[in-house]
């Protein structure tokens, strides 16, 4: 009974828009269209002095700001590596073992995960990243025991 | 639907988005305020997980935790197919950590393909200077959200 009455209430609807379709369009406000100028003008919006309203200077800033901001996506990227990179160094001192001797072990150990996550282990989580460590650590001492250089890793070059 | 934006959190999604909560190490446990935002937000961040795993999805890698929902790029597979991803780099509980040299072998993570959607758009602007060269293209990057269904590592129970 009531999925009925939607029915028709439904078709009675629809029949009605179809024969009111243009008055319908006529009563609908005007699609939105922004030119190119006002794009501009919004994203000039905030900007300081003359530049967030006249419309030389806003699209001289703007576009300028456009251009750092394509230069700074791929800043981003070698930005955050560094970051990640410089978090890890810190980690893996407190093992008393630098950077390069970490990511040496980590290859050697085969060892596949990015510098990413591996600052987010050593942020987040101490007990695997020192399992990491010891990992590396591992392999780095099998490596100098192969290579026979016992005397090495006793003078410091492998970190204890 | 999520629209590129993070229902009920107001804030935009990013490539490579990881969202979930592990709080196995805090000596303090789940913060008061975090207590709260469990009750309004429940939908979207899960609980604290008591274990992890390191998976690598489409070349990068994810942190991730049972029912967490990561943003990652486009795949090819339909709203509500489950996708096994065998690429297993670490997985960590409380009580170890199985590393892999470089994949745990036979473990696994099962991700539940929740949406696919577009970030916002990124304006690509380039232009040499007296040379008439301008090039304006707007650009939305394709991103598949999914969640976390499952973490298989036998090696963390045995």
């Amino acid at each position: 009974m009531f999925c009925a009455l939607l029915g028709s209430l439904a078709t009675r609807i629809s029949a009605r828009t179809s024969a009111l379709r243009p008055a319908l369009l006529l009563a609908q406000p005007a699609r939105e269209l922004t030119t190119r100028k006002e794009t501009i003008l919004r994203m000039a919006k905030g900007y300081r002095g003359r530049s967030k309203n006249c419309w030389r200077l806003a699209r001289q800033r703007v576009e300028k700001a456009l251009q750092y901001s394509y230069i700074s996506r791929r800043l981003k990227k070698r930005d955050a590596r560094k970051g990640w990179i410089m978090q890890l160094n810190a980690g893996a001192r407190e093992y008393n073992m630098r950077y390069s001797q970490l990511i040496n072990g980590l290859t050697l150990a085969r060892i596949g995960l990015n510098r990413k996550v591996l600052s987010q282990l050593a942020i987040q989580e101490p007990y695997s990243f020192r399992a990491v460590i010891t990992e590396a650590r591992g392999a780095l001492e099998r490596k100098a025991a192969s290579l026979g250089t016992r005397a090495r890793a006793a003078d410091g070059a492998i970190p204890q | 639907m999520l629209r590129g934006r993070l229902a009920g959190l107001g804030c935009a999604w990013r490539a490579g988005m990881v969202l979930g909560r592990r709080a196995l190490f805090s000596p303090l446990g789940p913060s008061p305020a975090w207590a709260r935002t469990a009750l309004t937000h429940a939908p979207v961040l899960p609980p604290p997980a008591d274990h992890f795993a390191i998976v690598e999805l489409s070349g990068r890698q994810y942190k991730v935790t049972p029912d967490c929902v990561l943003c990652t790029q486009s795949l090819n597979a339909p709203v509500g197919s489950t996708l096994t991803l065998d690429r297993v780099l670490l997985a960590g509980s409380s009580r170890r950590t199985v590393i892999g040299s470089p994949l745990i072998a036979g473990a696994s993570v099962v991700v539940r393909v929740e949406e696919h959607n577009q970030l916002d758009k990124v304006v690509v602007f380039k232009k040499k200077r007296r040379k008439g060269y301008r090039r304006w293209r707007g650009h939305r990057q394709k991103v598949t959200i999914v969640r976390v269904v499952n973490i298989d590592a036998a090696q963390l129970n045995g």
